[in-house]
This record gives structure tokens, C-alpha cells and sequence, in this order.
């Protein structure tokens, strides 16, 4: 088929295609009159048009996560997947609830009580249980046993079944998703934040242990027909630093990142390490969602990049102004409770939208704040503020706002105007004195910051000196948690993390050699760009860049290699510049090297003589340096 | 982020039409979105992770500038559907590998249970599919790239490709019926040369 064939058969089957099934036929006909070929052509491909309305409808990463999430035992169905009656440890399968990618749930009982205990298994299924994924089930096993709150839901017990996949035991939650629970009784404000109010102490109770569950939402808090809430699912919580446990935290990488982009604060967007005050955000959205009905950033329905977008710059829409806005879902609770009083759903959402404004409206948007230490410092803080707000007294969301103490006092006690005045003119400048005291503070906050930065800084390095790679790396990586816009911080890790990939290659481990190297190379580059004299940052990207090369390589990773090497040429000529005529032998040595294997990995790639040209660059050092046998071996691989 | 100046720069330079920079951008993009990929891939329950569609636009708020022009997008963007398309044929063909020495077996991505009601695509097929429509369209074919494996609506690749919504959706329908046509064996080439995947 030529070209100007295909523009003509597309240019008839457009037409066709817009107009009536029936009476293409005819229509077809008539422009084909003298050209069968064509005509057979185009009804083939309307004929396939028809038959294929979902063909590549689905992007194809989505299509190809199933294939390698699953690896080939997989294949169309989950018959392999637990029965009823199934039996491990003492427990006896009853009827799956939930399943995922990873897992399943399951409902099972006890069998050797006299009364029936009820729990819920988790389960890894089988065919996934990846390295990966058997990983972070140990983590949340790891986890969930040193946490015991009334709102979480309980381990109750692990194990492995006969063939060896691990699974938890879990106190079985019998509830309804927070959400429908407080729509479907249309519960009002006071009874929502209390609510709330029990999710915050189990996730402040988690912070305390330690833990970060970097997935709430609605979806993941059922609430008891007793009205209690339970907050399920550690399956992707971290452990913070600072444990003893052997859980390695640096594996938990931003890289991998596994969120619901809903719920998600600007950090876990752009992949910044994740803090309490990551949950802190969370439950804000969550707060937001129960109040009004409705996400923060209005673009439900929207495509991902928009919210991308607008979890990272956006100012999320005042919970008040947002109920207004549509009357679709606004306000499920106070709309209907209103209306059943035969008043109009206007003046209901009016009514909703005056309780939210002010303090609530404050106390949602401190949780959301984009910067982490604008936002509640804890879940427990966050929580006391709405304690604030529910006994009529003034919100810390609002305590920097002049006059609002003013307010807050005529709205609780009625006072006369005057008296009024005169206690705000007090009240006015006593705001004015608590600012300097918190100006203060914040000052000797950044300054403790800052010589523990330091120590951290001077730790680094004494390890460094005592070869205890791996210390070193830690408190590298602990000093990047706190900060992670200092460059001397992230040269400090960079440097930390390309000595640990050394060590871990030299044991034989090469995955985890990978990581390191690709995060030193993150980091040293980050330095480099703003100061690229620094020649110990550009060894290190020498040497982490050549690593991780040979690494790829090996794996067939051909581009990344090419990636890499060229990385490790640009260090190595930028060493060999900064050092001009005093270069030493081992500078272009290392040139010759860079320039070696970024031309094996060209040739490789299918460009034979840019590869050629580099490997002749090198053989020209070689030379120069009388290194005859690499240089032999250059000449004899250039006659390939 | 890590590379944000060089890529955005290499962006610059190729709209100021200096294409050899492509050579230099490539390697970057396939880097972080193959890294992206495997993550994404790994990931272990549907709620939790990002979309699919995601890719390509996490790469490029990444990798790039977000005050570069919004021309370096377009560029970004197609360059990016082109290297997911690489990607996802280098998981398939070692895929393919692994499985019993490969011959005749068809590797397919396949949809499960509960992701999508899309049929099975033979990646490997599509991919020489792909390119006999870029012999005919080198258009539709950038339009597949971008749809299919960028992940990118009908808007957005409207805006990359400098044409209509409605331009867009035409040049969508005739490339995914001849793609379809030419992987189910419908065409008579396909039939006369055997698109058979034991070829492959």
C-alpha cells in the first residue's frame, strides 16, 4: 500500500464513519463507484473499527502493570486463590472481602473455640510473592505488633501457610467506610468531628510508635455500628528513623512510591521524604471530604496531571466557598437534614457554609498547608484545635489573625461593646507579644537545627574515617530527612552512599549496590551542578557513575549504561580541566576509561562509529600513556 | 529534579532546532521513565499507586522546568510516549525470552480480572503493526505513541501535535482500525507475509 493509497482510504472511511451505520453502504458505493479494491479496502476497515471499540483504549502501562505484577503463573483467573474451608494455624476460611494486586482477604473463624471468633486474613497471593512485596509484608506484620489502640484495627496473630507465603491474622472490622457511615446518618458537624477527632488519637498513637501510615483515607477508616473508628491497611506505613528494629528504611524510596494521589501532600507528590506531617496532610483532605462532601482541589473527574498540579501549587478552594460552588454533592448532611425542615437546598448549603466559615475553614486549611511546618505539628494538635473549636474557644489556625480573640470573646460571652474594646485593644497587643515570643523561638528552633546539623555533619565523616560505611550512610541519610535542601547534606549522603555501594558490591549485592549508587549519583549531580570545582564530588560521580555502568550493563540495561558512562565521562574530563597541566597519570587513565565505555556501550547500541570514535580517543590516551596492552587491545577491537 | 537544568536545556536546544540534542535527551528520559515504570509496575494494589497516564506527565514535571515553554512540553511529551513504547517492548521481548524459548508463544499484555475490559494486545505485533502505519502515517503513528503508550488524552495530544480535538479523534479511529486489522491477520499483507509471532 503506498502512502497516497492510504491518505485516499482514510479520507473515505473518516466520511464513512460519520455517517449513519445503514447507509455507508450505499454511501460507499457511490465514491467507489470505479475502484472495487478500494471499496473492499475501506469496508475492511470499517468492519475492524466496529469490532475493536475497546482495542488500546487502556494506556499501555496499565495493561502492561498486570503482565509484570503478576509474572506468568498468572494467567486470566484467580483460581488458584484460596477456598472456603481452607485451613491455617487454627483458623478456617469462610469468604474473601477484599483482593488486590498483592493479596486477598479473607473471613475466617477460629475452629477449635466453642464460640465462634471471627478474624480477618490477609494473604500474599501466590505467584506475587516477589521479594518486594513479601518485603513490605514483613514491614506491616513488623509494624502493626507494636501497635494496640481502640482505633486501629489489631494484629492478631501471623504465620506462614503449608507452602510457605506469610499471612496476618486481623481483628475482622465490621463497618461501614467513614464517609457513607456519617452520610448515611446524616450525621451533623459536631458528631463528624468527633469522629475525626478518634482517627487523629490512632494516627497520633501510630506517630508515636514510630509510624507513618502515608495512606489515609476514607477508604482505609470503617467505622463500628458501635461508632467506633478503625483505621486498617499499614500495607504501605514506614517506620520512622530513629527505631532500633532491622526494618531498612532506606528501601522504602520515594522511587517506588505507592499512594493514592487523592489524599497525597506535595512532599509524597514530588517524592521528598515523607514526615508525620505527610498523615498530618492527609488528614486534613480527610477532614475536608467529611465536611463537605467534596476533594480539596475541586478537580474531581480531572486528569491526574491537573491534580499533580494542583496538590503541588494550588491553594486548595475554602471548605465554606466549595459547598456553595455545585449542588450536586455539597453538603449531603445539612442539605437533607435541612430540607427535610421544607426549607430550600439554597439557604441549607448558606446555613452549612456559615458553620465552616472561619474557624473551620482555618483549621482545614493549616492541615493542608503545602509547606510541612506551616501545618499542625501533630495529628494530637490538630485535634486539640477542633476540641478548641467545639468548646467555643479561639483555634491556634487563627490565633495570628489581629482581632480575632476580639470576636472569639463577644461570640462566647455576649460581653458589652465596650468592655469588649477594651479587653481586645489588651487582648491586641498580648497577640502582639506572643508573636515576638514565637518569632523567638522559631529563631532558636533553626539554630538547634542547625548545630545539629552540624553534628550530624561531623558524624558522617568520623564514621566515614572509621570505615563504618554503613553508620555513616545513616546518619547521612538522617541529616537529609531533617533537611533536604542543604547541598552539604546531600553531598554528605552522596558520598555515604557511594562508599556503602562500594561495600555492598565487594559483598556480592549487587541490587542493593544498584540503589546506592543511582541515589549517590542523584545526589552528588544535585552538588555538582551548583559547584562543579569540587573535585572529591566529581570522583564520586566517577565512581558511582562507572558502578552503576557495569551494573546496568550487566542487567542489559544497555540505555542506562550509555546513560551512566556518559555521566562518568563528563566527571572524569571535568576532573582532568579542573586539574590542567598538573593531571596525573590515574586522571587520564580515567578518561581513556570513560571514554572506552561509553564507546563498547555505543557499538553495542547500534552506533558503530560514534562508539568507534571514543574507543579511538581512548586508544590515543592509552598511547600516550603507554599502556600498551589496553592499547593492543583497543586497536584489535576497532578492526572489528 | 536531578535533572532538571540538563534536560530542560537539551529541550531549549532542539526547539531552537538543534536536533542532534535528542541524542543527549534520550538516554535521560528513558532513564527516569523506565525507573518510573518499574515502580509503577511493582506496585501492588490498584488504590495505590498512580495512574498509568501518570508516567509520562511525572517524568516530565521531574525532569523538566516547569517555566520552560510549553512547546518543550510538546517536545517532552512525544519524546516520552516514544521511549514507553521502547520500554514496554523491552519488558515484552524479555518476557518473551524467559518463556520457553520464545517459539510461537505470543506475549501479551494482558488485561486481568479486575483492571480493564480491554482485550489482550500482542505487544510485539503492534509494535511491527506500528510501524508499517508510520510508512503510510508517520502522523498516526506519533498520535498512537502518544495515546496508547504516553497515556496522553485526546486534549493533550491535540495540543502536542499542534491540531484539533476533533482532528485528533478522526486520525485515531482509521490508525486503531488498521492496527487492529493488521494484528488480528485481517489485511492481505498480513496474511501473505504471516504476522506470525514465531517470526519474531
Amino acid at each position: 500500500m503506498t502512502r497516497e493509497r492510504w491518505a485516499q482510504i482514510r479520507q473515505i472511511f473518516d466520511a464513512a464513519l460519520e455517517r449513519p451505520p445503514q447507509v455507508r453502504a450505499a454511501y460507499l458505493r457511490t465514491v467507489c463507484a470505479r475502484d472495487d479494491e478500494l471499496r473492499r479496502e475501506v469496508e475492511n476497515l470499517l468492519e475492524s473499527h466496529d469490532t475493536s471499540t475497546d482495542f488500546l483504549s487502556t494506556p499501555a502501562a496499565q495493561l502492561g502493570q498486570a503482565l509484570f505484577a503478576r509474572g506468568d503463573s498468572f494467567r486470566g483467573d484467580d483460581a488458584d486463590d484460596y477456598a472456603k474451608g481452607y485451613r491455617v494455624g487454627s483458623y478456617e476460611f469462610e469468604r474473601r472481602i477484599g483482593r488486590g494486586g498483592m493479596g486477598s482477604v479473607w473471613l475466617a473463624s477460629r475452629f477449635d473455640h466453642e464460640f465462634k471468633k471471627q478474624v480477618a486474613i490477609k494473604l500474599v497471593r501466590r505467584g506475587t510473592d516477589s521479594e518486594e512485596i513479601l518485603r513490605r509484608f514483613r514491614i506491616e506484620r513488623q509494624l502493626l505488633a507494636g501497635l494496640d489502640h481502640p482505633n486501629i484495627a489489631r494484629l492478631i496473630d501471623g504465620g506462614s501457610t503449608p507452602d510457605g507465603l506469610p499471612f496476618l491474622v486481623m481483628e475482622y472490622v465490621q463497618g461501614t467506610r467513614i464517609d457513607h457511615y456519617c452520610e448515611s446518618r446524616k450525621l451533623p458537624i459536631s458528631d463528624r468531628l468527633h469522629l475525626f477527632r478518634a482517627v487523629c488519637s490512632a494516627v497520633q498513637y501510630a506517630h508515636q510508635n514510630l509510624v507513618v501510615h502515608r495512606d489515609i483515607k476514607t477508604g482505609n477508616i470503617l467505622v463500628t455500628p458501635e461508632g467506633v473508628p478503625k483505621l486498617l491497611d499499614f500495607g504501605i506505613a514506614k517506620l520512622l528513623p530513629g527505631d532500633s528494629s532491622n526494618v531498612d528504611l532506606s528501601q522504602t524510596r520515594p522511587g517506588l512510591r505507592p499512594m493514592t494521589l487523592d489524599y497525597a501532600s506535595p512532599e509524597q507528590v514530588r517524592g521528598e521524604p515523607i514526615t508525620t506531617a505527610t498523615d498530618v496532610y492527609s488528614l486534613g483532605v480527610l477532614l475536608y471530604k467529611l465536611l463537605t462532601g467534596k476533594m480539596p482541589y475541586g478537580v474531581e473527574g480531572r486528569s491526574q496531571t491537573a491534580l499533580w498540579h494542583a496538590i503541588t501549587e494550588k491553594e486548595p478552594l475554602k471548605p465554606s466557598t466549595v459547598v456553595l460552588v455545585d449542588g450536586k454533592t455539597a453538603a449531603p448532611d445539612a442539605t437533607q437534614k435541612l430540607e427535610a425542615l421544607s426549607e430550600t437546598r439554597d439557604s441549607a448549603r448558606k446555613r452549612l457554609r456559615k458553620k465552616l466559615a472561619g474557624d473551620l475553614d482555618s483549621i482545614i486549611l493549616k492541615a493542608l498547608r503545602k509547606e510541612a511546618h506551616h501545618r499542625y505539628v501533630s495529628a494530637e494538635q490538630f485535634s486539640e484545635d477542633i476540641k478548641r473549636y467545639l468548646d467555643g474557644r479561639p483555634v491556634i489556625a487563627r490565633i495570628d489573625t489581629p482581632g480575632y480573640r476580639l470576636v472569639k470573646s463577644f461570640e462566647r460571652n455576649g460581653e458589652g461593646i465596650a468592655a469588649a474594646f477594651v479587653i481586645g485593644a489588651a487582648l491586641i497587643s498580648i497577640a502582639a507579644v506572643s508573636q515576638h515570643y514565637a518569632n523567638l523561638a522559631e529563631r532558636a528552633e533553626s539554630a538547634v537545627e542547625r548545630s545539629l546539623g552540624e553534628t550530624r555533619h561531623q558524624l558522617v565523616a568520623a564514621y566515614s574515617r572509621a570505615g563504618q560505611v554503613q553508620q555513616s550512610f545513616d546518619v547521612a541519610s538522617a541529616a537529609y530527612a531533617a533537611n533536604s535542601g542543604d547541598p552539604q547534606v546531600r553531598r554528605d549522603l552522596g558520598l555515604a552512599a557511594n562508599s556503602l555501594g562500594d561495600q555492598l558490591l565487594a559483598a556480592g549485592n549487587r541490587a542493593a549496590a544498584r540503589e546506592r549508587y543511582t541515589a549517590a549519583l542523584t545526589h552528588l549531580d544535585a552538588v555538582a551542578q551548583i559547584n562543579s570545582g569540587d573535585l572529591t564530588v566529581q570522583r564520586g560521580v566517577l565512581g558511582a557513575a562507572n558502578e552503576l555502568g557495569a551494573l546496568q550493563l550487566e542487567a542489559g540495561d544497555l540505555l542506562a549504561a550509555l546513560s551512566s558512562y556518559s555521566r562518568a565521562l563528563r566527571a572524569a574530563e571535568t576532573i582532568l580541566a579542573a586539574e590542567g597541566t598538573q593531571a596525573g597519570a590515574a586522571t587520564r587513565e580515567a578518561v581513556a576509561q570513560a571514554n572506552r565505555h561509553v564507546g563498547e556501550v555505543l557499538i553495542r547500541n547500534g552506533a558503530p562509529e560514534a562508539g568507534a570514535a571514543k574507543l579511538r580517543k581512548a586508544l590515543e590516551i592509552y598511547e600516550q600513556l603507554s599502556l600498551g596492552d589496553r592499547a593492543a587491545e583497543l586497536r584489535s577491537q576497532l578492526l572489528k | 529534579m536531578e535533572d532538571s537544568g540538563e534536560v530542560t536545556r537539551l529541550l531549549g536546544e532542539i526547539g531552537k532546532g538543534r536536533k542532534e540534542a535528542i541524542n543527549d535527551l534520550l538516554p535521560l528520559v528513558y532513564d527516569e521513565l523506565h525507573r518510573l515504570a518499574r515502580g509503577y509496575f511493582r506496585r501492588e494494589r490498584g488504590e495505590h499507586t498512580l495512574q498509568p497516564t501518570a508516567l509520562v506527565h511525572e517524568a516530565y514535571i521531574r525532569l523538566v522546568d516547569q517555566r520552560a515553554p510549553l512547546e518543550s512540553r510538546g517536545h517532552f511529551l512525544a519524546l516520552a510516549a516514544t521511549q514507553m513504547r521502547r520500554i514496554l517492548l523491552d519488558y515484552a521481548r524479555k518476557h518473551h525470552a524467559a518463556r520457553r524459548g520464545g517459539e510461537g508463544q505470543k506475549v501479551l499484555l494482558e488485561d486481568t480480572m479486575a483492571i480493564c475490559q480491554q482485550q489482550p494486545v500482542d505487544m510485539i505485533l503492534l509494535d511491527v503493526a506500528l510501524d508499517k502505519l508510520a510508512a503510510l502515517d508517520q502522523d498516526q503513528a506519533h498520535l498512537v505513541e502518544l495515546r496508547f503508550f504516553g497515556g496522553l488524552s485526546v486534549e493533550e495530544t491535540a495540543e502536542v501535535m499542534g491540531t484539533s480535538p476533533a482532528t485528533v479523534k478522526r486520525s485515531w479511529s482509521s490508525a486503531r482500525a488498521f492496527l487492529h486489522r493488521e494484528i488480528s491477520g485481517g489485511s492481505v499483507d498480513a496474511r501473505t507475509m504471516g504476522a506470525n509471532p514465531a517470526n519474531f
